[in-house]
């Protein structure tokens, strides 16, 4: 079983590492694929259902250092483990299509491989420094494939935002090179307050392993809240939770197979992924109500927010890329619900395995989604939402996936989000509590099928009519997003076989409700009768299409203060006080001391006998006191 | 006489020199090569130390000769492992930057490669020499042997330069020797001192005082490092590759070695700001910078700024980061200066602003110097298990939430270098390409590419594994109990 495990896990790497020494194209593409296919593959032998961390298995690596190669095989990583691999994998096989002909193919399949062994490490680590090695991967990774296209050229494809756009002297749009510093300077904020808190741990405990820290029990309960929320800045950066969510907005300028990567398989589940599973341990801490309390809030209001930024986005990317912000936002803050009805005495266990399955809910539903508008933007030319409509008359493959993937997505039953998202939705109620609880999980509910429908509506039903006759996909690039696509059924039938008895029950709740007055204005505004503008609403979409403004803050404010600062750092203290001190104050003070010295020298026979009288008598002074 | 292979490898770079000082006059790469093969016996040694545990000690005899005695444990042989693979690395790519620089200067290199095996020869030297003034003889020899470099094969105001750098090399020098004399004074010839070794206050205080300011000027710290973006800006590349990170954080060794173990511990809390400071100053400042190879140098003021800190923690851990920093900034700084120097060689440029887009120019010196930056910022290379290794330190040194306003400062730091790193990674590497053609693949980028690889293989086990337990195994005697 282990040595399955450690197959799943690096089969992607090594084939990548490999393809780096494939001279052709088609050759790097084809072996990351058979490494992702194989990969896929061990990851469903080495699944074993067990409780959380039941079986671990680890080998030392620096024992010193409390690092070990260590994984843990149970039901959590069993199931994300095969769930990311089979993404990968048809995530790759489409992209042998979709990349044909890139000017960076090297660069491409090695960093796919690489980031999808980066992403399994945190799926089966076991050990915190074991999994900070893929942390940090997918953290670099997903730097190197947004800004893939590092040339900067066809903006109207490649960039995120409108070239040209400004707000008060700030930039509007994201040229890839940027969009990949943005991601990586964010992640390395919240990555470097992570690894404090790990350190932390390990200073304090003595072990980082995960099950070595539940088996602690009562003594981690010392820990404090500290290292718990150094530790939180980690997810909330790496999974985009609010305010870190701007790097995975403009991080659309990568391929848009890297996208759905990022989105559905790797990187941003890898933060809501750790919340859930290192909950039990932190459960164990004293005061973590507050902690769990904050993740909670942190999810639920990126939910909401980012749930608008969806709703009022331009580009078919940019709308996919809210709605997984607004999917974290859910999955994180199911998470923290279930660690504060646990530490209310209820199973903790069973509670995160609901936040878990919006994991597997989602990205089944969001894979497809991406790598569909990935062949729509490939075939019509721009990635504007309303530039191009009525595809489904062209690309009827394409459309009957996208509506597949999109119903699953919002949550509409029978398919798989409907069960994962309502019962996620239920922890967020139940943790929030109360009428508060009802408001908040409603509001997620209600705005996620305005938001999809408008994207489906005015792509696929409606909009301006194609200039250029426009093809459906290769096989190559539909037949895995629509495969994934009828999984979304098929999963969905799964679950309402597992959950017959809880189907009633999610159907009464608030949550649906809301849902249904959603879908049903969403079907008025944007599949049958679209077209209704309001004048009234536009401040409003403003601040949403706007992204509330923040873009402005990162990029114009805190990039201005850091910049000026060291600017002025520079010139006054570097420059102004110790160049000058070292260069010019110190050389000119030798300069006049040995002038001063150099006026002795009269050659004067006499005045050189008289210091000699003058020193003799200093020293006989000296000698005397 | 005792440990006669020790002497054999540190003497070889500096025999084999004269060879090497001959065979420049007929072909600049038979120099290259032969100083790159006299360093083979001290890169094999240092091996068997740091990777296999062993320790090894050298005697030329009694008295005035035990001014000679040399030891090899892992935690030195951790520098004299850095000094010999990056020196190797460096002579190979010196083959055809040397040339280059040779026939713009209307001159030969006959005295590159004379003064070459005897720096690194030096500076092992340095790092193996047990007696106090064994330490400052060999450092001085390196000094020296560096200053005709600068002066021969040097950029801008060649003579000028010199001069600063012969100025500060030997007031740290001098410092660090009149820290010496107190100390055998006072009866310590020898290092590593024991720790806890007792010196009347007065002399304690005075020793560590010039012993410090010293290795400070060395490493050109915050406030004492206005010499270094001058003078490694302006040496010739290879030396630039070897300064920054071998030659500089020599002072970082002379503090784990020397002051250290003899500190008061109320000391240490400061010596942890002004690392951090250091650190975050540095990096502000390679933020700044235009000119690559001032980047690079400020960036090396941060470097040590880490080095800094990881001593002033004073445990294992920290002393262990020391040595780990001193491998990881050594072999990421010597890829990043090559990589300078591949540009001045095809480009003639050091201008950020005139660069862009360079990883159409060349791939693989692209991935190269993004492994270089990866080991400054501590992501997926030694580098990480350097960066690791400083936070569990400054967690066991530091522990509790009463400490929260230092590890804020600490991620800051992280933070602060990965701003640089990844800034200059995007403008010179990514964005609209400026430079049409590609750039050619020769000894130059087989050297840049091996040490970038190398970076990344020893974080793996079992390299890392052997690493870690055998320099940690010896850093204990070092802490100040």
């Amino acid at each position: 079983m282990t040595e399955y495990v450690f197959l799943a896990i690096f089969l992607p790497l090594i084939a990548s590492v490999l393809s780096l020494f494939v001279p052709k194209e088609k050759g790097k593409a084809w072996l990351v694929v058979v490494g992702a296919f194989l990969s896929a593959v061990f990851s469903v032998l080495a699944y074993a259902p067990a409780e959380l961390y039941a079986r671990t298995y680890a080998v030392p690596w620096i024992p010193q250092l409390g690092l070990y190669i260590s994984v843990h095989l149970d039901q959590f990583s069993g199931v994300m483990g095969m769930l990311v691999s089979w993404l990968v994998f048809f995530i790759v096989l489409y992209s042998v299509k979709y990349m044909e002909g890139d000017y960076r193919p090297g660069w491409y399949w090695f960093f796919m491989g690489f980031f999808a062994t980066s992403m399994l490490i945190i799926t089966y680590a076991d050990n915190l420094w074991f999994l900070l090695m893929g942390w940090e991967g997918v953290g670099l990774a997903s730097w190197a494939l947004i800004g893939h296209w590092y040339k900067d050229d066809e903006p109207d494809v490649k960039w995120v935002g409108h070239p040209g756009d400004r707000i008060a002297l700030v930039d509007y749009f994201w040229p890839p090179s940027k969009a990949g510093l943005r991601a990586i300077l964010t992640i390395r904020t919240g990555d470097s307050a992570f690894l404090v808190s790990l350190a932390y741990i390990f200073a304090a405990l003595g072990t980082v392993q995960l099950s070595g820290l539940l088996e602690l029990g009562p003594a981690v309960s010392a820990l404090g809240l500290l290292p718990l929320f150094l530790f939180l800045l980690g997810p909330l950066t790496k999974s985009a939770q609010f305010p870190f969510t701007e790097w995975l907005l403009t991080a659309m300028t990568g391929p848009t197979s890297v996208s759905a990567l990022i989105h559905a398989a790797t990187m941003v589940n890898a933060g809501v992924y750790l919340l859930i599973v290192t909950a039990p341990v932190f459960a164990l801490v004293r005061g973590a109500q507050i902690y769990f309390l904050a993740v909670m809030v942190f999810g639920a209001l990126t939910a909401v927010l980012s749930s608008i930024i969806a709703l009022t986005a331009d580009e078919f990317k940019l709308v996919l890329a809210g709605s997984t912000a607004a999917n974290l936002g859910i999955i994180a803050a199911a998470a923290g619900g279930a660690g504060l009805l646990g530490l209310r005495g209820e199973a903790l266990l069973p509670l995160l395995w609901i936040a878990f399955m919006q994991i597997v809910g989602h990205a089944i539903s969001k894979a497809p989604l991406f790598m569909g508008y990935g062949a729509v933007i490939h075939e019509s030319g721009t990635k504007y939402l309303g530039a191009v409509g009525r595809l489904g008359r062209y690309m009827k493959v394409t459309a009957f996936a996208m509506w597949l993937a999109m119903l699953s997505l919002i949550g509409m039953p029978p398919f798989a989000g409907f069960f994962t998202k309502e019962m996620a939705s239920d922890n967020i109620a139940l943790g929030f509590g109360g009428l508060s609880g009802i408001l908040v999980a409603g509001l997620i509910a209600f705005l996620a099928p305005l938001y999809g429908l408008r994207l489906i509506g005015l792509s696929m039903v409606h909009g301006p009519e194609p200039k250029e006759h426009i093809h459906e996909a290769h096989p190559i690039m539909w037949v895995p997003y629509t495969v994934l696509s009828l999984a979304t059924i098929g999963v969905g039938g799964y679950l309402a076989y597992l959950y017959s008895d809880k189907a009633l029950e999610l159907i009464e709740s608030p949550g649906f409700l809301a849902f249904l007055v959603g879908l049903a204005i969403a079907l008025a505004l944007y599949v049958f009768k679209p077209g209704v503008r309001s004048r009234a609403l536009e401040p409003l979409w403003k601040i949403g299409y706007r992204r509330f403004y923040l873009p402005w803050l990162y990029d114009g404010l805190v990039v201005w203060i850091y910049h000026n600062l060291a600017h002025a750092v520079y010139w006054a203290v570097d420059r102004g006080v110790f160049d000058n001190a070292y260069h010019v104050a110190l050389p000119w003070i030798f300069g006049r001391l040995s002038a001063a010295f150099r006026r002795l020298q009269t050659g004067n026979l006499s005045w050189y006998l008289l210091y000699a009288i003058a020193g003799a008598l200093i020293v006989v002074l000296l000698v005397l006191a | 006489m005792r440990g006669p292979e020790l002497y054999a490898a540190d003497l070889l770079p500096m025999i084999l020199a004269v060879a090497a000082y001959a065979a420049a006059k007929r072909s600049t790469q038979m120099a290259a090569y032969i100083s790159a093969v006299a360093l083979l016996p001290l890169l094999v040694e240092s091996s068997f130390s740091l990777f296999g545990g062993y320790a090894y000690y050298g005697s030329m005899g009694p008295g005035l000769w035990s001014v000679f005695d040399f030891y090899l444990e892992p935690f030195n042989a951790a520098f004299v492992f850095t000094v010999s693979l990056v020196g190797i690395m460096v002579a190979i790519f010196s083959a055809p930057y040397m040339e280059h620089r040779a026939e713009e200067l209307g001159i030969k290199n006959t005295i590159f490669y004379l003064t070459y095996g005897l720096f690194l020869g030096g500076l092992a030297g340095a790092f193996m020499a047990r007696n106090l003034f064994g330490i400052y003889i060999f450092i001085e020899e390196a000094l020296i042997a560096s200053l005709f470099q600068v002066l021969y094969y040097g950029y801008g105001d060649r003579v000028r330069i010199t001069v600063m750098y012969l100025v500060w090399s030997h007031i740290a020098a001098l410092l660090m020797l009149a820290g010496f004399i107190v100390l055998y004074l006072n009866g310590i010839t020898s290092v590593p001192i024991p720790s806890g070794a007792s010196l009347p206050a007065s002399a304690l205080y005075l020793a560590l005082l010039l012993i410090l300011l010293g290795s400070f000027t060395k490493m050109a710290t915050l406030g004492v490092h206005m010499w270094l973006p001058y003078v490694h800006a302006e040496a010739p590349t290879p030396l630039s590759a070897l300064l920054s990170p071998v030659l500089v954080g020599f002072g970082g060794y002379a503090i784990a070695v020397t002051a250290l173990p003899l500190m008061p511990k109320s000391w240490l809390p400061a010596l942890t700001w002004y690392g951090i400071a250091t650190a975050i100053y540095g990096g502000l400042m390679a933020y700044v910078q235009k000119d690559i190879k001032r980047l690079f140098a400020y960036s090396t003021v941060s470097q040590m700024g880490y080095m800094v800190l990881a001593l002033s923690l004073n445990n294992v851990y920290g002393l262990t980061a020391a040595a780990l920093i001193y491998l990881s900034h050594g072999l990421g700084k010597a890829v990043l200066f090559m990589t300078a120097g591949y540009f001045i060689m095809h480009l003639n440029t050091r201008d950020i602003d005139r660069m862009g887009g360079l990883y159409g120019y060349n791939s693989t010196l692209a991935g190269a110097a993004i492994v270089g930056f990866l080991n400054l910022a501590g992501i997926l290379t030694v580098g990480m298990l350097s960066e690791i290794t400083l936070a569990v330190a400054l967690t066991k040194a530091y522990l509790g939430a009463e400490y929260i306003e230092l590890y804020i400062a600490f991620a800051a730091m992280l933070v602060v270098t990965g701003v640089y790193a990844f800034t200059t990674i995007k403008n010179v590497f990514f964005g609209p390409p400026r430079v049409e053609g590609e750039g050619p693949y020769d000894a130059a980028l087989v050297a840049i590419a091996a040490t970038a690889l190398l970076s990344v293989l020893l974080l793996l086990p079992p390299m890392s594994s052997s690493i870690w337990a055998n320099i940690s195994a010896y850093a204990h005697s070092l802490v100040r109990l």
